[in-house]
């Protein structure tokens, strides 16, 4: 377990709840989780590649 | 009126009313208000700041006392010293550096600490939304049950 794995267990349980809280139904809460969740890793993961690619020129 | 008091407010304007000191006053309408509180919060930063540099004395302490080894008073020794150390990593900017590991090349892996500490900071802002939202639900509860109290006010009347 890295730091990383604490900070993504955060997130995931931190994006849950708050999804929980926000949504009415079940497809809210799906949108609202993915908003939240995978929005961030997903910006995390894009913006490392152009970081790493940008470092291979 | 409960839409208008559950609406979420635009983040942005949330932190700037943090951050700025009166800014609440001001959006709320308090105008004066808010620039006395502007006034003031310079003020007493601006003193703070300029009176500890004009009242420093300008006689060094002695060196026992300067190199924190002064026998008889251990606690302030050691408090001086701790005082010394955090004064050494010269304010914030320091702090944020380390924070954004701009100490560290890119490595493209996880073990890069800037965009990790951006993760970390997703999910304090999902932590503060949960608390916004928990706040959201209780003024809902109380909505609902003025809405009660009133239906059976008029029923009874």
């Amino acid at each position: 377990m890295s730091h990383f794995h604490y900070v993504l267990i955060f997130l995931l349980a931190s994006s849950f709840m708050a999804a929980l809280l926000h949504a009415e139904d079940r497809s809210e809460f799906v949108s609202h989780f993915v908003r939240r969740f995978l929005t961030p890793l997903g910006a995390f993961a894009g913006v490392s590649w152009v970081m790493f690619l940008l470092g291979q020129l | 009126m409960s839409q208008q008091l559950v609406q979420e407010p635009n983040p942005w304007l949330a932190l700037v009313g943090i951050a700025v000191p009166g800014a609440g006053h001001w959006l709320s309408g308090e105008k004066q208000k808010a620039i006395g509180i502007f006034l003031l919060i310079h003020l007493v930063v601006l003193v703070a700041i300029l009176g500890g540099a004009a009242v420093a004395p300008p006689i060094p302490p002695e060196p026992a006392y300067a190199a924190s080894l002064s026998q008889s008073d251990p606690i302030g020794s050691t408090m001086r010293t701790m005082e010394r150390v955090a004064q050494s990593s010269s304010g914030i900017s320091v702090w944020a550096t380390k924070f954004m590991g701009y100490y560290r090349p890119f490595d493209g892996t996880f073990t890069n600490t800037f965009y990790t500490n951006l993760l970390s900071l997703a999910g304090l802002l999902n932590l503060l939304s949960a608390f916004y939202l928990f706040d959201k639900q209780r003024l809902i509860a109380k909505h609902m049950a003025a809405v009660v109290a009133n239906a059976r006010k008029e029923k009874k009347g």
